[in-house]
């Protein structure tokens, strides 16, 4: 029987149903209704600087290649052979003129082409025609200041248009002198929940950091982090790419996390100044502390990390986690910032630990017999969100609200139905 | 001598690993010097590209300026210590049973005068909640530490490189020492 994925999510979003956390079919729906469709963050172009550089990561669930071409150009290319399916890349990274599938040595390049079929004049007659078997390739490359994203979709809009909005918020953490890179290496570990899960948390609830993470405040004596005059918010950029930021009183700037090391602050205090000149003032009274770009590609930069929420399957995801710094900073900086991310975000980090934990725990009951025919809940703050001028985005909620999750949601209804969705009410502040 | 100085150097290991597993951390905590480094870098799949070429272990491990999943000093063994005593330490509430299998023991003379290069393999089971499907966990790696003596006819940890048998890790979290 089909699943009516309307009947999954409440009309205002404020419940979603278990069902959608656990169910084959429409995890199989998800894969063609979203995976195949969106835009995908694959990785930083500091990661294939030059021609045959290469890493492998997924889209969705698929295995692909992601190569800086002979041609200098990005490719994204499934890790698949067209002629019986091993993966023609084995390696995490590296350089290379070809990859040579290692079960009939079909062989390609980098830019995916099929360039060597063994026999094939005493088994193929000639008669194959390479160029109609390369790689598959994802319909559609591009990269957004460094970052490189890419789509199956050949009908989907360009990525600066996908990213909409929330390329405003991105650009508080990628418009830096000297651009940003990512430290060699990735995080990568299992966690038992379906994808979901861990981006509606990474979308921007602030609502757990409190009482999830409590451990840390409690280790640094200072259960509230932030400063109450500030503006703590949360932003749906309409199209359910989300973010928590923290928005300051004007003339004032982030200048790193508390108890970081002495050679963080110096920096912050070196760079602060040419810094705002580039983001301009209202870019630079906002900090992004958390958010999610849809479907699964997570930020929480005050820790320095993006990460990639890879599905595989209904009831596990892969973690993918990456350390994103400055380019021009010095080594010691970069080192520095690597360690806070670690600490604080790695799978051995101090606060991740605690996310895993939970994220397991939702998941298994929604497999239960009564829990699972239960919703979850999203109702914090529903009709209470406002527009802040100078902030893009429609929909703004305190940092005690689920406008996040619900824009999410919202979001994923519209991909799995195919239908576009009225416009959430958007209130004026109260008070 | 030497056969003393292997055996010394086990029975500080097993020691080692019995603290961890019966969670005295604070005393597992004395066994490191104020200069200590627990380093445990990431590691990944490296392209031979058909030449044959056996390569090294250590070419496919991070170098100091990769991620590592652990790269504390001495403070910041302390702060995980410590995480574990606040009451909200949900990854550890209720606690992990752990079991850590130290072998393969070998030492040698480091560098420095008196300190030793221990490297030893490991099998660290974890057991959680009911212990069951997704509550249980097996972590496989070797170690390579340089200990220093204390003066009391045992062993400090200086440094503790740890290279892991993996590359995704099959868990939710590292929320254990190794």
């Amino acid at each position: 029987m089909a699943v009516d994925f309307a009947q999954l999510v409440a009309d205002d979003y404020t419940w979603v149903s278990r069902q959608a956390f656990r169910d084959p079919e429409i995890h199989a729906a998800e894969q063609e209704r979203i995976f195949k469709r969106c835009w995908m963050f694959l990785g930083h172009e500091s990661q294939v600087r030059e021609p045959g550089d290469f890493f492998t990561t997924y889209m969705g669930e698929e295995a692909v290649i992601v190569t800086r071409g002979l041609d200098g150009a990005l490719h994204a290319l499934v890790n698949s052979c067209r002629h019986r399916g091993m993966r023609v890349c084995r390696a995490d990274r590296g350089n290379t003129k070809r990859f040579s599938c290692p079960y009939h040595s079909w062989t390609y390049n980098a830019n995916g082409e099929l360039i060597g079929v063994p026999r094939r004049k005493e088994g193929y007659y000639n008669e194959i025609d390479l160029s109609q078997n390369g790689l598959i390739q994802a319909a559609q490359v591009d990269s957004y200041r460094g970052l490189i994203f890419a789509t199956f979709a050949a009908d989907a809009p360009s990525l600066r248009d996908y990213l909409g909005d929330m390329a405003w918020y991105m650009d508080l953490v990628l418009e830096r002198e000297g651009g940003t890179e990512l430290i060699p290496g990735i995080h990568k570990w299992i966690v038992r929940a379906n994808w979901k899960l861990a981006c509606d948390n990474n979308a921007g609830d602030w609502y757990h950091v409190a009482f999830a993470h409590g451990s840390s405040a409690k280790l640094n004596q200072n259960p509230n982090q932030f400063d109450e005059d500030d503006n703590r918010l949360q932003i749906s950029a309409e199209t359910g790419h989300t973010l928590c930021a923290y928005q300051y009183k004007p003339g004032k700037r982030w200048m790193g996390a508390q108890h970081q090391p002495q050679i963080l602050t110096e920096y912050f205090q070196e760079t602060e100044a040419r810094t705002a000149k580039l983001l301009g003032p209202d870019k630079g009274r906002v900090h992004f502390i958390a958010g999610n770009v849809f479907p699964n590609f997570g930020w929480i930069p005050g820790s320095y990390t993006i990460r990639q929420y890879h599905p595989r399957g209904p009831d596990q995801t892969e973690v993918w986690s990456y350390c994103l710094v400055d380019a021009a900073a010095p080594r010691e900086v970069k080192d520095a910032m690597k360690r806070m991310y670690t600490n604080s975000f790695g799978p051995s980090g101090l606060l991740e630990q605690d996310d895993g934990e939970n994220w397991t725990g939702c998941a298994a009951s929604s497999k239960k017999p009564v829990m699972g025919r239960e919703s979850f809940n999203y109702q914090m703050g529903v009709g209470h969100e406002w527009n802040i001028p100078g902030l893009p985005g429609q929909h703004v909620g305190r940092a005690t609200s689920e406008v996040v999750q619900r824009s999410f949601y919202r979001r994923w209804l519209e991909q799995m139905t195919g239908r576009s969705e009225p416009v959430l009410r958007v209130i004026a502040r109260e008070g | 001598m030497e056969l003393e100085r292997l055996i010394a150097v086990q029975q500080f290991l097993y020691r080692e690993a019995r603290l961890l597993d019966e969670r005295r951390f604070d005393e597992w905590f004395e066994l490191f010097t104020e200069d200590c480094l627990y380093w445990m870098p990431t590691r990944y799949n490296r392209l031979r590209d058909g030449t044959g070429e056996q390569w090294p272990v250590e070419a496919e491990v991070e170098d100091e300026s990769g991620l590592a999943y652990f790269e504390d000093n001495h403070r910041m063994l302390r702060r995980r210590i410590d995480r574990l005593k606040t009451g909200m330490a949900w990854a550890e509430d209720p606690p992990s049973r752990t079991r850590h299998f130290i072998s393969n023991v070998e030492a040698e003379d480091g560098e420095a005068p008196g300190e030793i290069v221990a490297r030893s393999a490991f099998l660290a089971y974890r057991s959680r909640n009911e212990g069951v499907g997704e509550d249980e966990d097996f972590f496989s790696g070797m170690r390579e530490d340089v200990l220093r003596g204390d003066g009391n006819g045992s062993f400090q940890i200086v440094r503790r490189k740890i290279v892991p048998d993996f590359v995704v890790i099959n868990a939710q979290n590292l929320s254990i020492f190794f």
